[in-house]
C-alpha cells in the first residue's frame, strides 16, 4: 500500500485546475468564424463565452501529468511494509569522552550497545548519538542492523568535552523522527557531576519516562592522578632567560603516590615522586630552568601512578615562543628610565631610540612602518601637540604606549579625558608626601604573572608616592596603592594597547626606580605591550584556533601538523587570520605558512580539565527531572520536523529523483509540443 | 465577359504568379488575347490620336504639322477626346480582408489585382491614372513619392499621370496596404471632390459594405461634378450565398461583435436582407448613373476589364 510522508503536499494537487483552466478557458478559435455580413444578422444572439471544451489533449495531460508528479515528489510517498511497523523506537547515547575512558568504560558501553541491536527485533528502531564537542549522529534509523553494528564498532573514544544535555537533546530531536510505539533514550555515562550539572537551566523538554539509566556507577569516584593549568613564561633575571613553569597535579579518589616528570625540549627538567595526603586534593607545581630565548620552548608535564583509572589526562603539554628584540621609542626625562633601558641593561630585549622631543615633527612625519613597537613617554611632554599626536599615531598603528602621568597639567586633562579617564579631587599634590608601599596587583594580569613566583621577584618593599587621582571608564586599573588608589591602568585605545602609571619615574614620587624589581616590571610590561600576535596558543581538542598572520606576510593557507605529519590545512581570510580545528589528540602542533617547511606558531592541545575529575552520581541526577516535562501531554515537535527518519529512507531518493525528473521530463515535452505547434 | 477569356481564367496560376504587377499584367494580356480585335481601335491607346477632318470641325484642333507633312487635314482627337483623368479609388476596410471557405484570395487581393488591372490597361493606353486608397498607419511613405504625392492625414492620393513608371508608383501603394479599420467608403468618397478637381472617370473599387445612406451624398456630389462613376463591387462567394451550414459563432471583421448563428436557420433571411441591402445600391447608382459591377472573389478578374471597357465606350 502506498502512502505519503508529507500527506499535506497532495493539496498542491489544487495547482492541476491550473491547466484544466487554462484548457477550459481557451477560446475554440476554430469554431469563431470571421464575416463581413453580421449586419444583416443583428436580431441573432450574442455569443456568449464558448462552450467549454477541452482541446489540446496531449498539452493539458502533460501538464497535469507534470504538476501531479511534481507534487507527488514532494509528498515523499513510499510503500509501506510489514518493516514500517515498529513497535519500539530506541536511541543510546554513547558517552565517549575522556572521562568515560576510566576502566574502558566506553568499551563496556559499546559492546552493550552490539548487544542491544543483536537482540533487536525487525520492528524495533535503533539510533546511536555520540558524544563530543558537539553531539553526532553515529546510526540512524534508517541503518540496517549490520549497518548500526558497524558504525557503534568504529565508534572512537574522544578528548574533546561534550555535554550530556546536548547529547540528548539530539536523541530526543532523533526519536521525535520515530515511529515506534514506545521510545526511550538511554543514556550510557559514567554519570560524571560536571558533565551532567552544566547547562543546569535547560528548560524540560523530555517526555516523561523517555530517559532510561541503565545502570550507574558505584563509587561516588574513580582513582585518577591528572595535570591542569599549565602556565609558562619567559622570564629574565638579571642576565639570565629562565623559562617559569606552573601547573596543578591533582588527584581523585584514593591513590596518594606519582611520580611527576617535567621535560622541555627533550630535556629533563624534573623526574620525582610526591604525595598526597588524604585531605589534599591538589598541589602545584611550580618551576624555572634556562632556555635559551631565541628558540621555541616545548615542553610537557606528565604524572604516572598506580591505580590511576585514566591514564590518559596524566600529562599536559606546553609551547613558549622565543624571544626577539623589541624597539622602545622613548620621550622622557627619567634617567632612570634611560638606565633600565640602557644597551647594558636592555641588549637583547630591547633597543630603544630617544625621541629629541624638539623635532617631534619628524617623527609625526615618518611612516608608521618605522614606528617602534611601544612608545614610552613621560606625561610632561604630551602637553606638546606634537606629543600628542604621535601617540594617537601610535595607537592607530597598533602600537603599544606607556604613558607615565605622574603630574596633571591642564593640557593632558584634556588628553586623558579622550583616553577615557577622568580626574579625580586631589587631596594631595603628585608626587608630594611619604611614599607607600603597594598594596595589590592583579594577579591575573600578564604584567604581573611573573610576580606570582616568589623567586622571580618581590614588588612587597616597593613605594609609591601620592599619585595622580584618576577614574577610568574603560581601562582596568592592575596595580594599586596603600590606600587603594589606582597606580597602574591596563586599556586599549584604537588599534593599540597602552599601560598609564599616576606617577612618574623619579625618585620623589617612586623608589622602585632603585628597586630590582624594576627593570623586570619594566621588560613585563613591554612584552606585554608588544603589538605582535601571540605566537603559540593552548586550546582544548575540538575547539577552533583563530590564528592571527602578520599582514605584512602574504600567507594564503596555513598547515598543522605534527611531528612532521600534516594535520589539516585552513585558508586564510582578507584579515590575515585563519581557522583551525583542534585536532582530537593532545599534543604539540606546529603551524606553518603555505609550503614554507619553518614552524611560525605552536599549539599545545591539552584536553578540558574538567575530564579528569571522576566523581559521579551514585544515583539518576537531579538535572534529569528538570529536563523531563511534568504533564503527560506530548513534547512538541519541533516545527517542520514531522518526517519519520526511518521513513525518510523508506521513500528512498530513487522515488523521488525519479518522480522529479519525469515532470520536469514532461514540463519540456510539453514546451517541445508548443513550440512545434507555433512553428507549424 | 468574352469567352475565351473566361476559359483562360486559372486561379492557381493567378495565385502562383508573384507580384502584383505580374498578376495585374497577367489579367490583363490575358483579357486582351481573348480579344478578337482591338478594343481600343478608335481609341488613343495607340496613339492614333488623329481623325479626318469633317467639314464643321474646331479648326484650331488641327494638326497643321501633319497637315505640312502629309497634305492631309487631320483633327487632334487625342487632345480632345482623350483627355480624361482616370482615378483608381481602393476601398482598403478591414472587411476587405475577407477570404471565405472556397475563395483562391480575399477580396483585397482580389481588389489589388482588380485595380492593378485597370490601372496597367490605362496606362497601356497612355491614359492618366491615378489612384487614392485609405492610408494605413504603418506605412512608411517610398523613395521618390515625396514630390508626386500629396500627403493627407487620411488618405493616400497618388496624382494621375500617364507616365511609365507611374505603374509602378501604383503597385507601390497597392502592394503596400492591408485591409484595416472600419467603413472607410465615406471618408474616400468625401474627400474625392477636393482631391480630384477635374472631370474625372472614378473607378470605385468596393465590397460597398458600408451603409448606402452614409455614400449617398457623396457619390451624388460626384455625379454632380460631372465624375464618371463605375463601381467594382468585389464581394466573397460566402457573402453572396452564405454557404455555411454548422452552428457557429459569427465574428463581425470590423465590429468584433460576436453572435451565435445556426445558418440553416437564417440563411433565407440573410439573403433577404443582403438582396435587398445591394438593391439600395442599385437603385442608387441607377439614380445617379453609376456603373455598377459585382464581382465574386472566385471570378476571373479580366471580367472588370471587359466591363469597364464597354462602359468607356459609353463615355468616350
Amino acid at each position: 500500500m502506498i502512502n505519503f510522508l508529507n500527506p499535506w503536499f497532495l493539496l498542491g494537487l489544487v495547482a492541476v485546475g491550473a491547466p484544466v483552466w487554462l484548457h477550459l478557458r481557451r477560446k475554440d478559435r476554430e469554431k469563431v468564424v470571421p464575416f463581413t455580413g453580421l449586419r444583416f444578422l443583428e436580431d441573432q444572439p450574442m455569443a456568449k463565452a464558448p462552450p467549454l471544451t477541452l482541446k489540446n489533449i496531449v498539452l493539458f495531460l502533460l501538464r497535469v501529468l507534470a504538476l501531479a508528479l511534481l507534487v507527488a515528489a514532494f509528498a515523499r510517498p513510499y510503500f509501506e511494509t510489514a518493516s514500517m511497523a515498529a513497535t519500539s523506537s530506541r536511541v543510546f547515547v554513547i558517552d565517549n569522552t575522556l572521562s568515560r575512558q576510566a576502566e574502558n568504560g566506553l568499551e563496556h558501553d559499546k559492546q552493550y550497545v552490539l548487544d542491544q541491536i543483536a537482540g533487536a527485533g525487525a520492528h524495533e528502531q535503533i539510533g546511536v548519538v555520540v558524544l563530543g564537542s558537539e553531539p553526532r549522529v553515529v546510526v540512524n534509523f534508517g541503518d540496517s542492523p549490520q549497518q548500526a553494528r558497524e558504525k557503534v564498532q568504529a565508534v572512537q573514544p574522544t578528548t574533546e568535552r561534550g555535554t550530556i544535555l546536548s547529547a540528548v537533546r539530539q536523541a530526543d530531536f532523533l526519536l521525535k523522527q520515530s515511529i515506534g510505539e514506545t521510545k526511550r533514550i538511554i543514556v550510557l555515562s559514567d554519570f560524571q557531576k560536571n558533565q551532567w550539572t552544566e547547562d543546569a537551566n535547560a528548560p524540560p523538554f523530555l517526555a516523561p519516562g523517555e530517559v532510561k539509566l541503565p545502570s550507574l556507577p558505584i563509587a561516588a569516584a574513580r582513582s585518577n592522578f591528572y595535570v591542569a593549568e599549565p602556565r609558562v613564561q619567559r622570564v629574565f633575571i638579571g642576565e639570565g632567560a629562565l623559562i617559569q613553569f606552573t601547573a596543578v597535579i591533582g588527584r581523585t579518589g584514593d591513590i596518594n603516590k606519582a611520580v611527576v616528570s617535567l621535560t622541555s625540549n627533550g630535556r629533563e627538567i624534573l623526574h620525582r615522586p610526591i604525595g598526597l595526603d588524604a585531605k589534599t586534593d591538589k598541589i602545584s607545581v611550580i618551576t624555572q630552568w634556562e632556555a635559551d630565548p631565541a628558540a621555541w620552548m616545548q615542553g610537557s608535564l606528565s604524572v604516572t601512578a598506580d591505580g590511576d583509572t585514566l591514564p590518559q589526562d596524566n600529562a599536559c603539554y606546553f609551547t613558549v615562543p622565543p624571544i626577539t628584540e623589541g624597539r622602545v621609542a622613548l620621550l622622557s626625562d627619567s634617567v632612570y628610565l634611560q638606565t633600565a633601558l640602557s644597551g647594558p641593561v636592555a641588549h637583547g630585549h630591547w633597543k630603544v631610540e630617544t625621541l629629541n622631543p624638539t623635532k617631534l615633527v619628524d617623527a609625526n612625519i615618518a611612516s608608521p612602518d618605522t614606528f617602534a613597537d611601544i612608545l614610552m613617554v613621560d606625561g610632561d611632554y604630551l602637553q606638546s601637540a606634537q606629543a600628542r599626536m604621535l601617540v594617537d599615531r601610535y595607537f592607530t598603528a597598533g602600537r603599544g604606549v606607556f604613558i607615565m602621568a605622574g603630574r596633571l597639567p591642564t593640557l593632558l586633562t584634556g588628553f586623558l579625558e579622550k583616553l577615557g579617564f577622568d580626574p579625580l579631587p586631589q587631596l594631595a599634590a603628585p608626587g608630594t608626601g611619604t611614599l607607600s608601599p603597594i598594596r595589590y596587583f592583579s594577579p591575573d594580569s600578564p604584567v604581573f604573572k611573573p610576580f606570582l613566583v616568589p623567586d622571580f621577584c618581590s614588588l612587597v618593599d616597593v613605594r609609591v608616592g601620592e599619585p595622580v587621582h584618576l577614574s577610568a571608564r574603560e581601562a582596568k586599573p592592575i596595580l594599586f596603592g596603600q590606600h587603594g588608589d589606582a597606580l597602574l591602568f591596563d586599556g586599549t585605545k584604537d588599534n593599540g594597547r597602552f599601560l598609564l602609571t599616576t606617577f612618574g619615574f623619579d625618585r620623589k614620587q617612586t623608589d622602585w626606580v632603585v628597586h630590582p624589581s624594576f627593570v623586570p616590571f619594566l621588560d613585563s610590561a613591554l612584552q606585554y605591550l608588544r603589538p605582535q600576535a601571540p605566537l603559540n596558543a593552548t586550546l582544548e581538542p575540538g575547539e577552533i584556533w583563530l590564528v592571527q598572520i602578520p599582514p605584512e606576510l602574504s600567507v594564503k593557507t596555513v598547515v598543522l601538523s605534527r611531528d612532521g605529519q600534516e594535520i589539516s590545512r585552513a585558508a586564510v581570510n582578507a584579515d590575515h587570520r585563519a581557522l583551525v580545528r583542534v585536532p582530537d589528540q593532545p599534543g604539540i602542533y606546529g603551524l606553518a605558512y603555505d609550503q614554507a617547511p619553518q614552524v611560525r606558531q605552536m599549539l599545545a592541545v591539552n584536553p578540558s580539565e574538567r575530564e579528569s575529575e571522576l566523581t559521579y552520581f551514585t544515583s539518576e541526577p537531579d538535572i534529569l527531572k528538570a529536563w523531563t516535562q511534568s504533564d503527560t501531554k506530548k513534547p512538541a515537535t519541533q516545527a517542520g520536523l514531522a518526517i519519520p527518519a526511518s521513513l525518510m529512507a523508506a521513500s528512498n531518493s530513487n522515488i523521488w529523483w525519479g518522480l522529479v525528473l519525469t515532470g520536469v521530463a514532461a514540463l519540456l515535452f510539453e514546451m517541445i509540443v508548443l513550440y512545434w505547434r507555433g512553428h507549424a | 465577359m468574352n469567352e475565351t477569356a473566361r476559359r483562360q481564367f486559372d486561379p492557381e496560376t493567378l495565385k502562383a504568379l508573384a507580384g502584383l504587377q505580374f498578376r495585374a499584367r497577367y489579367v490583363v494580356e490575358g483579357f486582351l488575347s481573348g480579344m478578337h480585335e482591338s478594343p481600343f481601335h478608335g481609341y488613343s491607346i495607340e496613339f492614333n490620336d488623329y481623325r479626318n477632318y469633317q467639314p464643321g470641325d474646331d479648326l484650331r484642333h488641327l494638326d497643321w504639322r501633319y497637315y505640312a507633312r502629309a497634305d492631309k487635314l487631320c483633327i487632334k482627337r487625342y487632345e480632345q477626346e482623350t483627355n480624361l483623368q482616370f482615378h483608381v479609388i481602393a476601398d482598403t476596410s478591414r472587411s476587405m480582408g475577407y477570404r471565405g471557405t472556397s475563395a483562391w484570395c480575399s477580396k483585397i487581393d482580389y481588389a489589388k489585382i482588380v485595380a492593378a488591372s485597370l490601372c496597367w490597361l490605362l496606362l497601356k493606353q497612355k491614359d492618366m491614372t491615378g489612384l487614392l486608397l485609405q492610408e494605413d498607419d504603418a506605412r512608411k511613405p517610398q523613395a521618390g513619392e515625396a514630390s508626386r504625392v500629396q500627403r493627407d492625414p487620411q488618405l493616400h492620393f497618388l496624382k494621375p499621370s500617364q507616365k511609365p513608371s507611374q505603374f509602378g508608383h501604383i503597385l507601390g501603394q497597392l502592394e503596400t496596404v492591408e485591409p484595416a479599420g472600419g467603413p472607410c467608403l465615406a471618408t474616400l468618397l468625401n474627400n474625392t471632390p477636393r482631391l480630384i478637381r477635374r472631370r474625372s472617370v472614378i473607378l470605385l473599387v468596393s465590397d460597398l459594405l458600408d451603409p448606402a445612406d452614409e455614400v449617398q451624398d457623396q457619390l451624388k456630389q460626384l455625379h454632380f461634378l460631372g465624375h464618371e462613376v463605375i463601381v467594382f463591387q468585389v464581394l466573397d462567394r460566402d457573402e453572396l450565398e452564405f454557404p455555411f451550414e454548422k452552428d457557429r459563432i459569427f465574428e463581425d471583421l470590423e465590429s468584433g461583435v460576436r453572435r451565435r448563428i445556426r445558418p440553416e436557420q437564417v440563411r433565407q433571411q440573410y439573403l433577404e436582407r443582403f438582396n435587398a441591402f445591394q438593391d439600395t445600391y442599385r437603385n442608387l447608382f441607377r439614380a445617379l448613373e453609376i456603373h455598377h459591377l459585382v464581382l465574386p472573389s472566385d471570378e476571373d478578374p479580366g471580367r472588370a476589364l471587359a466591363f469597364f471597357l464597354s462602359q468607356r465606350q459609353a463615355f468616350a
